[in-house]
């Protein structure tokens, strides 16, 4: 080998010796320095928010067609819709004009005088500040609406010549008359056209209801339809998350504590329950074996800001949204709405939010607890709860397709089952005990509160199917019949 | 290109990069023994205006630690009843150090409780009673609240008491744990009181802290790397030392 070849190849060698100790130098200069700090900042995955307004809707929207005549139907469109079609709330929009509208108390008969002829009403489950009513739904706020606190029911009704809305204060128990012009002009009613609406909904056809005393001929007002079609049917369903599924809880706890999952505490029970906690208990994020998820928060120190209705229901929102999103996992869409709004007790200045869900119109009862429930304080959530499920809109699709069926007599159900409902309301003390079948049937009969259709989430781990059901809502409790069979199948306080 | 130059060029180039690596390198630890050390003078100075007296050496350097996934370990009841049964009665005088140590390991395996992590603790003798006390380590760190009592008396084993928390899994990430001074200003700051504290040790555990939430039955906790802090006659503190 001649010298030329033989120094080249001792400065290849060099070459190589020398780079690999450059690198062995950088590691051990390095070799402090976290790795941690190159991974990708934690990514907050934001599902879609839903407007405020599409969460405020009425439990039901009650139509008086005169007569004894009445139908009751889901809200829906018909409440409000972001196209052109005709809605209550354009209607509540139209009324008017806003500065010439005369607001006075009335008495309960005078309200019931109201409901009693050709009228609608959509009534809440509760009370939405009237300035949180009117700026959600775009109304106009004259100052003579500054009497009212809330609403909780909202109407028209064609008595006084029919210029006149009528609104129920539940949190006041307070009635109001809201007249729209000079009450002297008889002829004006603001340009709103309820009556128009009441009139294409009659003639669009309707399920009729008539009130529990007709049927039975015992007291009580309550609207149940004379018979109803349905093409709804059971689906098979998921737990949205098993406690036992790893990566899945990891990546739901990673959306409640983002980059300081480290710092996390992870407790396993024995039952299969997760429970991840930070700090000395300033945030926990349970996982049930149920499949529901559950998440406390510390209220932060010195944060007593006041928060509108509007304010919190926007913040609880926002952050299911960012928590879990407002679907599935898997992406099971579901249509949430506003079931309960309730003032916190013991001065805190926030509200618990309660929502529902519905699928393809028709409501999802739970026989434990609620899809979801968050609690919001001074513009934070101190509490969220989620119990999603997971399904294949196909299945539903599927059941749809079938030939709609008639459910069962809403009034038959009733007269079939009132002993099985008079026990129940015996054990939670709402009736006493009795072996006249006369009495307990009127007991039953005129407890009801509701009956509606929908579908039901039964509690219990080892069920796997949504059932359509009956419910029947009697005081605080909700009982759910088979829907064409009226078999009882549960019930939930 | 001329090749030969260039390699020549790189050579040079890497042999100063290299140079430049190991005088910093060398530099900077120096550097941060020297800052460390001096801090520790502050800060004794400080916690001893507070009425913080340290009575023992402060650990120095950096560590690096992962949190520890452990598993509340249950222990046959039986098995240990029938070895309690079983016992050889010894005289006193036969029961040196060295022999309890012996017996005591002897009989943790024969319950098949002794893993890698069982580590001698101590000996007390209070009048006819001896207690042999084993705790749990992992990589020389303790894992705090996991023991083993051995009760000896009238020469033979009379009492098994075990609280043991089996390490299963270490997290991917380690952090770098607070140094020992960082822990003691800490520990000073929660001294509300300002009672006079004599710190008689203090050392890296992992701590599982079951003040901060009670669990009904749980099967898997989260251990965390703390400084704990013995003081005033057996007193301990704990400080959380992942800085977050």
């Amino acid at each position: 080998m001649s010298k030329p070849n033989v120094i080249e190849n001792i400065k290849n060698i060099s070459l190589v010796v020398l780079f690999l100790t450059t690198v062995l130098l950088l590691y051990f200069f390095w070799g402090n320095i976290s790795f941690d700090g190159l991974k990708s900042p934690s990514v907050q995955v934001t599902g879609e928010v839903p407007k405020t307004v599409d969460m405020l809707r009425p439990e039901q929207i009650i139509l008086n067609f005169g007569a004894d005549n009445y139908t009751v139907v889901p809200p829906g469109e018909l409440w409000y819709n972001d196209n052109e079609k005709d809605s209550f709330v354009e209607e509540l929009v139209r009324f008017g004009p806003a500065e010439n509208i005369l607001v006075e108390e009335i008495t309960y008969e005078k309200y019931q005088q109201a409901k009693g002829i050709e009228s609608i009403w959509a009534s809440f489950n509760y009370a939405i500040p009237i300035s949180d009513f009117c700026s959600n739904f775009g109304l106009t706020k004259p100052q003579s609406y500054d009497v009212i606190d809330s609403v909780t029911e909202i109407g028209y009704s064609t008595a006084d010549r029919g210029n006149s809305l009528f609104i129920y204060d539940g949190k006041k128990g307070k009635r109001y008359r809201l007249l729209a012009e000079d009450p002297k002009n008889l002829s004006n009613r603001g340009n709103t056209e309820f009556p128009a609406l009441i009139d294409s909904i009659e003639a669009e056809g309707y399920n009729i209801y008539y009130p529990i005393s007709s049927y039975l001929g015992i007291a009580n007002d309550t609207l149940v339809p004379l018979s109803v079609e349905a093409n709804i049917g059971s689906f098979p369903f998921l737990q949205d998350i098993y406690s036992y599924q790893t990566e899945k809880v990891k990546a739901m706890a990673e959306m409640f504590f983002g980059g300081n999952l480290d710092f996390v505490r992870e407790i396993k029970e024995e039952n299969g329950t997760v429970i991840y906690m930070y700090g000395y208990g300033q945030n926990v994020l349970i996982v049930n074996t149920d499949g529901s998820l559950e998440y406390k928060e510390t209220q932060l120190d010195g944060n007593h800001t006041e928060q509108s209705f509007s304010g919190a229901l926007e913040t609880a929102l926002k952050f299911i949204a960012s928590h879990g999103s407002w679907e599935s996992f898997e992406g099971a869409k579901l249509t949430p709405y506003l079931k309960n709004a309730v003032p916190l007790p013991n001065n805190e200045k926030g509200y618990r939010f309660t929502f529902d869900m519905e699928i393809d119109g028709n409501r999802l009862y739970y026989e434990k607890g609620e899809p979801v429930t968050v609690d919001v304080i001074s513009g934070q959530v101190t509490y969220y709860k989620r119990h999603f499920i997971d399904f294949d809109h196909e299945d539903i699709e599927a059941v749809e397709t079938y030939t709609a069926e008639n459910a069962f007599s809403a009034v038959n159900l009733i007269a079939q089952n009132y002993r099985y409902i008079h026990n129940i309301l015996l054990q939670s003390g709402d009736v006493k005990a009795t072996a006249d079948q006369a009495v307990m049937f009127e007991e039953v009969s005129s407890a009801v509160n509701n009956m509606q259709i929908g579908y039901v989430k039964l509690a219990g781990e080892e069920v796997t199917e949504i059932q359509p059901v009956w419910v029947v809502t009697v005081n605080n409790t909700e009982i759910y019949f088979d829907l064409y069979t009226a078999d009882p199948i549960g019930y939930s306080k | 290109m001329d090749w030969t130059k260039a390699k020549s060029i790189l050579i040079v180039a890497l042999v100063v990069t290299n140079l430049v690596l190991i005088a910093t390198y060398f530099f900077q630890d120096s550097r941060f023994e020297e800052d460390e050390k001096e801090l520790q003078k502050v800060t004794i100075k400080l916690l001893e205006e507070k009425g913080i007296f340290v009575e023992t050496d402060i650990p120095a350097g950096r560590h690096r630690m992962p949190k520890l996934t452990v598993q509340y370990d249950k222990m046959d009841v039986n098995i240990i009843e029938e070895q309690l049964a079983n016992q050889k009665t010894m005289s006193e005088t036969e029961l040196t150090d060295e022999v309890l140590i012996s017996m005591t390991k002897e009989f943790i395996e024969a319950c098949a409780l002794m893993t890698e992590n069982v580590t001698f603790d101590k000996i007390t003798r209070t009048g006819g009673e001896i207690r042999v006390t084993y705790k749990n380590y992992i990589n020389e760190i303790a894992i705090e609240d996991s023991y083993i009592n051995v009760t000896i008396k009238d020469g033979k084993i009379e009492g098994f008491e075990r609280y043991w928390l089996d390490p299963v899994e270490s997290n991917d990430s380690e952090k770098e744990v607070i140094p020992a001074v960082a822990a003691l200003i800490e520990f000073m700051s929660e001294n509300a009181e300002e009672e006079r504290i004599y710190v008689k040790d203090i050392s890296l555990v992992y701590w599982l802290d079951s003040s901060a939430f009670d669990a009904e039955f749980p099967v898997t906790d989260t251990a965390f790397p703390a400084w704990k802090i013995t003081y005033n006659r057996g007193k301990i503190h704990y400080i959380l030392a992942w800085e977050q």
